[in-house]
């Protein structure tokens, strides 16, 4: 590493407030879909990495309104699942409750079961906007077409247009499965609908690290990546917090905080604070990696995004007690340092 | 609450040329200059230059939201500087017809390294250029982020969604086709996502794109300080707060086709209410 870059990522950790671009709250575990790919492992009794588990509409309500008082979280909350319209009263109501607090843009993703039939999902739609949904992110590829009808795609992304809410189609692809081999499935005068699609590779990560082939999967950008510029304040279906939606989210161990047990804004504030937290959103989970490493344990070097590195790495009860060790044991060594220091200083008076 | 100004941290800029095709505004000289002074404003206002609110500083971008040719963008390429020494990102929209063209010089264009991100524009009316899946590789290879404006079914015709070099990268697909839509919105939502600060072809500004030309209800001009600008005084034409923050109070339930611009059915009602009005909103 250039001294430059060191001096760079070392300005980020010590003077950078870490900042949210959403509230995230998975309100439930549960999906009526069980994808191959799906990061958050969701089926029909839950999560296969945190367990069935709902948070309830009480603590979901005061984190919406704690959430909005912290200036570091942009006023965007995605309220969501597993699949968040399997229980559509109480993802409305919260939707409601982030429109009445203020939050600017309150979304939500979703695999457009419920538009199944188009009658319905018009009407659907017209609630969901009514309740103060601004935008919908309606998930589409190769591996939800086991459990969704494309014509149910189609027609959620129909009934968003009716009603005035921006959809944006998510399609994930890999080797094998093209974003035209996802698209080509829907209708095609709904896709001119769209407000905007956004396309990226599948990631090996929940039940995609079993279930889809190693072989198939892009690798996306590299492992000296770091993702501050990328956070999204989430709470799981469990309460526990990360500062991150793309697999920090579904580990079993809690790391930062519950919801259930403490405010948000002092939970915001430990994780602001946490060096662990710290090093990996602006240095990067690679150099966690490499503080890992030290203490003897290997780390494989066989990822595909820093966000797969990461899921594996906090997925794994070794590597998160060989880091807490290495953490600690740098904090030793810099009180040690200092000490050294002091003592020098009176030797020399 | 979150405060007003943080709308404002991105320019959307809109060209317009000449009959010969030379780009007629807004003056790029000044808007060299005004993107400086833009900066300082966001800065000092927000509270970054005192050391605080630091995390205000993520996802500022002044684009080009015209899509313009390659020859285009030599007199845009001091702006493009400007930005990269303010630490602003830099975006265009490229015709992606044009690009094709003289691919090379695209690619050159996308090395210089002034440019984060790229939408790709195409009309409905043509199938795409062969090379498109290179242009847009090339441009993912430079670590661009890429957008493709046009319609679904020219790309899905194309192949450029299954070639390799652009399936599997983070691409974001834009489809513009104009459609008539079939009902009237029964709940007005905030404007705040949709707020930037746009520069028009004269250099008129404002917060929104459902705005654009309506010059009783401007914000400014790129010629003025900022403290001429509604941006400075703090008052104007407009309620700017309450749009953030409700919505425009437009006419709900108005039984009322619309031809859609691309805009939110909501940006294109209020903005057809305004218009009637000749007025305020």
């Amino acid at each position: 590493m250039t001294r430059r870059n060191l001096e760079e990522e070392l300005a980020l950790v010590h003077e950078m407030p870490m900042s949210f671009n959403a509230l995230v709250i998975e309100y439930t575990s549960r999906c009526n879909a069980k994808c191959a790919m799906c990061y958050q492992a969701a089926g029909p009794q839950g999560s296969d990495l945190i367990g069935k588990a709902t948070l309830d509409v009480q603590t979901a309500e005061r984190v919406i309104r704690e959430a909005i008082e912290i200036e570091t979280v942009a006023p965007r909350c995605h309220i969501t699942g597993g699949e968040g319209f399997l229980n559509a009263g109480t993802l409305l109501h919260l939707v409601g409750v982030a429109r009445d607090v203020g939050f600017a843009d309150v979304t939500t993703t979703t695999n457009g079961f419920w538009a199944r039939d188009l009658a319905h999902g018009v009407a659907m739609a017209a609630r969901a906007r009514k309740a103060g949904m601004t935008s919908m992110e309606i998930s589409w590829d190769y591996w939800h077409e086991p459990y969704i009808s494309a014509d149910a795609v189609s027609n959620s992304l129909e009934a968003c247009f009716d009603a005035g809410i921006e959809a944006n189609l998510r399609i994930l692809s890999s080797r094998s499965h093209s974003y035209a081999d996802a698209l080509r499935g829907l209708r095609p005068d709904v896709l001119e609908l769209v407000g905007r699609i956004t396309c990226a590779p599948v990631m090996p990560t929940g039940r995609g690290a079993t279930e889809v082939p190693p072989g198939d999967v892009y690798a996306q950008g590299t492992l000296d990546d770091s993702c501050h510029g990328m956070l999204n304040l989430t709470v799981n279906a469990r309460g526990s917090v990360s500062p991150c939606c793309s697999g920090l989210d579904q580990i079993a161990e809690q790391l930062f905080g519950n919801v259930t047990e403490r405010p948000l804004r002092e939970i915001v504030e430990a994780l602001d604070r946490s060096l662990l937290a710290r090093v990996l959103v602006f240095r990067g989970v690679g150099a966690l990696a490499t503080m890992i490493e030290e203490t003897g344990v290997r780390v494989d070097g066989r990822y595909t995004s820093i966000c797969h590195q990461c899921w594996s790495m906090f997925s794994d009860t070794t590597m998160i007690l060989a880091l807490e060790d290495a953490l600690q044991r740098r904090r030793e060594l810099g009180l040690q340092r200092a000490l050294d220091g002091m003592r020098q200083h009176v030797v020399t008076a | 609450m979150h405060p007003l100004i943080e709308a404002f941290r991105s320019v959307a800029v809109f060209l317009d040329e000449d009959e010969a095709g030379r780009t007629t505004g807004p003056d790029l000289g000044a808007l060299a200059r005004w993107v400086v002074a833009w900066d300082a404003w966001y800065r000092r206002t927000t509270g970054i230059d005192a050391g605080r609110r630091r995390h205000l500083m993520y996802r500022r971008e002044v684009g080009v939201a015209t899509a313009i040719r390659l020859e285009q963008w030599e007199g845009l390429r001091a702006v493009a500087g400007v930005c990269q020494a303010l630490g602003v990102g830099w975006g265009l929209t490229l015709d992606g017809r044009d690009a094709s063209r003289d691919a090379e010089a695209a690619r050159s264009m996308f090395a210089e390294g002034l440019i984060q991100a790229v939408a790709l524009s195409y009309g409905p009316d043509e199938a795409l250029p062969a090379n498109t899946a290179d242009l847009v590789a090339a441009a993912f290879d430079l670590n661009l982020r890429v957008t493709l404006v046009g319609s679904m079914r020219r790309f899905l015709e194309s192949g450029v969604l299954s070639a390799p070099g652009v399936n599997g990268r983070h691409l974001t697909l834009e489809p513009t086709l104009p459609v008539t839509l079939r009902d009237v919105l029964d709940a007005s939502e905030p404007c705040f996502r949709r707020f930037r600060v746009l520069v028009d072809p004269s250099g008129d500004l404002y917060p929104c794109a459902g705005l654009l030309g309506l010059r009783h209800l401007r914000l400014g001009n790129i010629s003025e300080s900022f403290e001429e600008t509604v941006f400075g005084r703090g008052r104007g034409p407009l309620e700017l707060n309450a749009l953030a923050t409700c919505g425009p109070a437009i006419g709900l339930g108005r039984d009322q086709p619309v031809t859609s611009t691309g805009l939110p059915l909501l940006c294109d009602l209020h903005r057809a209410q305004l218009e009637e009005a000749g007025g305020p909103a």
